[in-house]
């Protein structure tokens, strides 16, 4: 299973399979949700497509409905929930071309930390490199020293 | 996803008790590989939202890593394996912990179920309150592993 025998048909078969797996959730899923601004521009292709928006800011709120800025876009959700102007909320549901709107499925108020996130995030890129770094100490390639020593 | 230090932190402690270098490296890698697909797909072959599934199902993680095993030298290769399978499925324990508003952090089933699974415990805006945390386990990491070299020894 592991050995060199039939090696190109094995790597090529795993990714064939990987890709098709893909492909096929691809085809039949809706399983992430799309940028809201894709939603917008095109309502009738994800009609009826579930849709994750992880921080917003709210412009109004209504009784049973609050209009929210995401992408610097104007998003109109149709619920329940005891938002304010300004507050800044975490949002599912499924997006509704009539409209077009997002009706609310789940919500929470953010805690305002996203801002920080980038710093989380940069943290990580920081500790990407040194591994990848590591890496090269490891898995380096090196045919001179290789030979010096009688490996090959 | 978790950030990349949350995702290698978890990593670097079971890490600790593999005695091959490289194995431990590949743990590691492991760890970063669901997302090294998933972004992959989604910013270099701009593939749509819904074809990186499989980078975040067990199913997916089990035929990536036994591909991505073919790029390691043939005595190392299956030994290889499961060290990326149990870093790639290390991340989806750790991606599982995300509160993403019940939309799934994971598809574990996929393709046989397309529901996505989330244990909801922590808002993924918060994450930077795990980096102290992280820190705290890298160091008990590396303590572990000195004294664990000195038992060897």
């Amino acid at each position: 299973m592991f050995s060199n025998r039939a090696f190109g048909w094995k790597l090529a078969g795993a990714l064939a399979l990987v890709l098709a797996l893909g492909a096929a959730s691809a085809a039949g899923g809706r399983f992430i949700n799309p940028a809201p601004w894709r939603c917008l521009a095109q309502p009738a292709r994800w009609d009826g497509t579930r849709l994750w928006i992880p921080s917003a800011r709210i412009l109004s709120a209504g009784p049973d409905s609050f209009v929210l800025e995401t992408e610097g876009l104007p998003f109109e959700v149709r619920g329940r929930a005891a938002v304010a102007p300004g507050d800044v909320v975490g949002v599912s549901g499924t997006f509704d071309a009539a409209g077009p709107h997002l009706r609310l499925r789940e919500w929470r108020k953010g805690s305002g930390l996203r801002g920080w996130r980038r710093i989380a995030e940069a943290v990580s890129f920081v500790v990407l490199a040194l591994i990848l770094l590591n890496f090269l100490r490891h898995f380096a390639c090196r045919p001179a020293l290789a030979r010096a020593e009688g490996v090959d | 996803m978790a950030d990349l230090f949350t995702h290698l932190v978890s990593a670097r402690l079971p890490g600790a008790f593999v005695r091959d270098r490289r194995l431990q490296a590949l743990l590691v890698l492991g760890t970063f590989l669901p997302d090294i697909g998933a972004k992959g797909l989604y910013h270099v072959a701009r593939c749509g939202e819904n074809f990186i599934v499989p980078t975040h199902s067990v199913l997916g993680l089990l035929v990536l890593c036994y591909g991505a095993s073919f790029l390691l030298e043939e005595r190392l290769r299956a030994g290889g394996f499961l060290a990326l399978l149990g870093g790639a499925l290390l991340h989806l324990a750790v991606d599982l912990l995300k509160d993403q508003n019940g939309m799934g952090a994971a598809w574990l089933l996929h393709p046989f179920s397309p529901v996505g699974t989330e244990l909801g415990l922590i808002p993924t805006e918060n994450v930077i309150l795990l980096l102290p945390i992280d820190a705290a386990i890298l160091v008990a990491t590396w303590l572990l592993e000195r004294r664990l070299r000195r038992v060897q020894q």
